[in-house]
């Protein structure tokens, strides 16, 4: 089995990780994923019929406007609200001007 | 403690009045045990005041802290979300509301759901009432000892993969996880979307059946809650003695001799009342935690990408956008979030994807099959609660395939989507111990039945005095 790339998959998830960190979360996850690798013995192939539970019903709301939550109260929440709006870091350079 | 229905019989009376249940429910919380992140007494008295009567009238609920209430703080145990304060209430929330119950706090949990044990909370261990030394379960572990020790009446948790029936085996109740989409989950945080279930734990069969009748039915904020008729719950006094009862041989293995004993003696039980039970075969049965795991992983990686502070939660500004984002959830999320993430993460890669997660979604529907086969032979299936007892606190937090063992009995439930429910077997030493009746999709209404039975033929005798003699 090949060793999972930490790196790659604190970037992919959006996860800082400190030298410590990476090193203890690369052992515990090559561990889970030797654990999760029993699932390869299973013959799947017998069985393409099997069905869901969940496809019985999945029942959609009227197509009807109701009364939604308010621009201060979704805002509550935000960590630096401007004028109306969530902010975050510039993300544009000074040489895209 | 009595029942509900005992409560709103003394209520009439005036003995106690609800605002005496709420005092001495209050008095009860014992910050040792860490059983809540949010105590809300304030809420609790403002909803006594509205005196609305209805099936919960004044009846003190504890709430899982990953279920909203509008205007109380929903930290699901995490630091990510500190400081968050949810505008709107859950389905389940304003249901209870309606019926007149009152919301004494809101409980602690594994972080987001993602535990076995109630330790891995960033506001700290909950500790199990009957030994403090040992884990009450989880991850609703907190909605379990609020009402193992009397400080609530019922309350509400949430199972994902056995999070509400692990602890109600370790502390002595009735825990449910009813169909998937017989409860509406519009307010619940999600962990694995396609596996969560808002649940119940009561101290008995007719308590939880009571509440069911009030969360349960289609909600239209959640497009996967059914609109098949619902049943009166709380009433479970005719069972038919003609059932047959399977006994899948892979849930006996691996578990202890007294839980096994145990397990057998409520069988003794209602083998004396003239129901019928029969030996089944689950072959799939050791591959539901590796699949449970793939599967509720790949899904909580989905879920918690919403977690960048940007429109609620902790934000840690970096040097730019992406920086605060990865900033934000390392300091956010602790080591077992993390690791389920980054699992979740690898699981749906590119690379990874067929072997993985389309794979364990196909033995998923094999599990299914099983499930609707061996239910052709019999009309319920009886099964240890969890392997063991509790366990201690701290046994299992370092390793990260052992803290699944205990959920072998119960994922697969979650992955088939069936309900099911856990009702204590007995006590093993000082320890409470569940069995588990699990049933065909919509069939709470009779594993319910099935518990209520064995309540009347083989009572459970080890409720915690302190609690229990008032």
């Amino acid at each position: 089995m090949k060793e999972i790339d930490i790196k790659r998959l604190s970037r992919l998830a959006n996860i800082e990780l400190d030298k410590k960190e990476e090193k203890k979360l690369q052992e515990d996850i090559n561990k889970i994923i030797k654990h999760i690798r029993q699932i390869q013995e299973v013959d799947v192939k017998m069985h393409p019929d099997a069905t869901h539970l969940m496809v019985d019903h999945l029942p959609l709301r009227d197509d009807k406007k109701e009364k939604p939550l308010t621009v201060k109260e979704v805002l509550s929440n935000a960590g630096n609200p401007r004028k109306n709006h969530f902010t975050i870091n510039r993300i544009i350079d000074e040489d895209d001007y | 403690m009595k029942t509900i229905i005992e409560y709103q019989k003394l209520f009439k009376k005036g003995e106690p009045t609800p605002s005496d249940l709420l005092s001495s429910c209050l008095k009860k919380i014992n910050p040792s045990l860490n059983a809540y992140i949010t105590v809300t007494e304030e809420l609790a008295r403002k909803g006594l005041e509205k005196d609305i009567k209805g099936k919960l009238n004044g009846i003190p609920v504890a709430i899982k802290d990953n279920i909203n209430i509008k205007g109380v703080p929903t930290t699901c145990a995490s630091n990510v979300l500190k400081g968050f304060i949810p505008p709107f209430s859950a389905t389940v929330i304003e249901r209870i509301e309606k019926n007149g119950g009152v919301f004494i706090g809101k409980t602690n949990l594994d972080e987001f759901g993602m535990g076995s044990s109630t330790e891995r909370s960033f506001y700290g261990p909950t500790r199990n009432p009957y030994d403090r030394a040992k884990v009450p379960g989880g991850s609703s572990g907190g909605s379990a000892v609020a009402v193992a020790s009397g400080s609530a009446v019922i309350s509400l948790g949430s199972d994902t993969g056995g999070s509400v029936r692990q602890p109600a085996s370790y502390c002595g109740l009735v825990g449910l996880k009813p169909t998937y989409g017989r409860v509406s989950r519009y307010g619940l945080v999600a962990f694995a979307s396609s596996l969560d279930q808002i649940g119940i734990i009561g101290r008995n069969a007719e308590d939880v059946g009571i509440m069911l009748e009030v969360i349960a039915g289609y909600d239209p904020k959640d497009s996967t809650s059914s609109k098949k008729e619902l049943e009166d719950y709380g009433n479970l006094n005719k069972i038919s003695k003609n059932i047959k009862i399977g006994l899948p041989e892979e849930y006996f293995e691996q578990i202890d001799d007294e839980v096994y004993s145990s397990v057998m003696e409520i069988k003794k039980a209602l083998e004396k009342e003239g129901i019928s039970f029969k030996s089944v075969s689950l072959p799939t049965t050791d591959y539901i935690i590796p699949t449970y795991q793939v599967i509720s992983y790949a899904e909580a990686s989905s879920n918690l990408a919403r977690y960048d502070g940007v429109r609620y939660g902790l934000r840690r500004n970096g040097e730019n956008f992406h920086d605060t984002i990865r900033k934000s959830r390392d300091e956010g999320f602790l080591p077992e979030v993390k690791r389920r993430i980054l699992v979740g993460t690898f699981v749906l890669s590119s690379e990874a994807i067929a072997e993985y997660y389309e794979r364990a979604d196909l033995i998923r529907r094999l599990i299914t099959q099983e499930f609707n086969e061996v239910f052709k032979e019999v009309d319920y299936l009886m099964t240890p609660a969890t392997p063991t007892p509790a366990f201690p606190i701290g046994d299992r937090t370092d390793d990260p395939i052992r803290m699944h063992l205990s959920d072998r009995m119960t994922a697969g439930v979650n992955l088939a989507g069936i309900p099911a429910v856990v009702a204590p077997a007995g006590m093993i030493g000082k320890l409470p111990i569940g069995y588990q009746i699990i049933g065909k999709p919509f069939e709470e209404k009779g594993i319910l039945s099935v518990v209520r039975l064995v309540e009347k033929i083989a009572p459970f005798k080890g409720f915690l005095k302190e609690v229990h003699d008032d």
